[in-house]
C-alpha cells in the first residue's frame, strides 16, 4: 500500500505552504520541494477546488494556504480522492470476503491522517532543523 | 492510498483457499474469482513459497492453506506480498518536507496499519467478511 505521487506531492507542498505562513509562488514552492511547476499546477486544482488553497494570478500571485489547521486526511481526500479500491463498481461486491478488511485499512489511515493538522507538522519541521543547524 | 493488484488478489486467493477446505484447482479459483489463470499461479507461488499455501501438483492436486486460518495474520501476508509495509518508498533526495512527512506522519501510519494487520487473521476475514471490525 503506498501513498501516490500527487498525494505525497500535495502534502509537501501544503506543508511548505504552512512553514512559510504566506503567499508563496509556484516557483518559490517548486525550488522549495522539487516539485516540478508544471505538475505543482495540476495538482492545486483540486485543492483549490476543495477550498483548501487560495491562488491569486499574475506574475506577482501565488498560492496561500486557506487554513493551516488542514489535516493530511483532508488533503488526501482532495487530491487522492480515497482509497484506490474500486470496490464500489467491483462486480464481485455481493461475494467478496475482503471489502471489509479494506476498509478497516483506510479508516486506519484515516484516523492517523486525521488526527495531525499540517500547522502540527510545520512546528515539527521547525524543531527538526533547529537540531540538525539547518 | 494505492492498493496494489497484487494485494488485492493475493488476499482474494488466500481467501477463497480457505473458504474452500480440501484442495482446490488454481483453475476452479481463478473461475470463481474472476482472475486470469497465469496470474494466479504467478500469486500461488509467492504464497507458497511464503509457507502460506501448499500445493501438490498432479491429478487431484490443487492448493490448499499450509497454515490454519486463525494462525495467518494480515501483516504476514502482506509482508509476503509487498515487502514492508510502507506508505512511502525511502529515496535518496528528500527534501525537509518530505523527510518531516515521513518522520511525523507516514512512519506513524506504517506502525498503526501494521498493529491492525497484526490482529486480524484470515479467519476473521472469512467469519465477518462486510461487517468487520476489530
Amino acid at each position: 500500500m503506498t501513498l501516490s505521487t500527487k498525494g505525497r506531492y500535495s502534502l509537501e507542498a501544503l506543508l511548505f505552504l504552512a512553514v512559510s505562513g504566506k503567499e508563496e509562488s509556484g516557483k518559490a514552492i517548486s525550488d522549495a520541494t522539487g516539485i516540478p511547476l508544471g505538475y505543482l499546477a495540476q495538482l492545486m486544482m483540486p485543492l483549490r477546488k476543495a477550498g483548501i488553497v487560495t491562488a491569486r494570478r499574475g506574475a506577482d500571485g501565488g498560492y496561500l494556504l486557506a487554513n493551516p489547521e488542514v489535516t493530511p486526511r483532508e488533503v488526501l481526500e482532495a487530491s487522492e480522492g480515497g482509497l484506490h479500491l474500486p470496490c464500489k463498481e467491483c462486480s464481485f461486491q455481493a461475494e467478496c470476503s475482503t471489502e471489509g478488511f479494506w476498509s478497516e485499512v483506510q479508516k486506519t489511515v484515516d484516523s492517523v491522517t486525521g488526527s495531525v493538522t499540517l500547522l502540527a507538522l510545520a512546528e515539527d519541521l521547525r524543531t527538526m532543523t533547529v537540531g540538525v543547524g539547518l | 492510498m494505492i492498493i496494489t493488484t497484487r494485494a488485492r488478489y493475493g488476499l482474494r486467493l488466500l481467501v477463497d483457499v480457505a473458504q474452500h477446505p480440501g484442495s482446490c484447482q488454481l483453475s476452479q479459483v481463478a473461475e470463481r474469482q474472476h482472475v486470469g489463470l497465469p496470474y494466479l499461479r504467478q500469486l500461488s507461488l509467492l504464497l507458497s513459497r511464503a509457507g502460506f499455501l501448499f500445493s501438490s501438483k498432479g491429478r487431484g492436486g490443487g492448493v490448499q492453506l499450509a497454515r490454519p486460518a486463525g494462525e495467518i495474520t494480515m501483516k504476514d501476508v502482506f509482508t509476503a506480498l509487498e515487502g514492508d509495509i510502507c506508505l512511502t518508498p525511502p529515496s535518496d533526495h528528500e527534501s525537509p518536507y518530505a523527510a518531516c512527512l515521513r518522520m511525523f506522519l507516514y512512519e506513524k501510519v506504517d506502525e498503526q496499519l501494521g498493529a491492525m494487520m497484526e490482529q486480524v487473521t484470515l479467519a476473521d476475514l472469512l467469519s465477518s467478511p462486510k461487517n468487520f471490525m476489530i
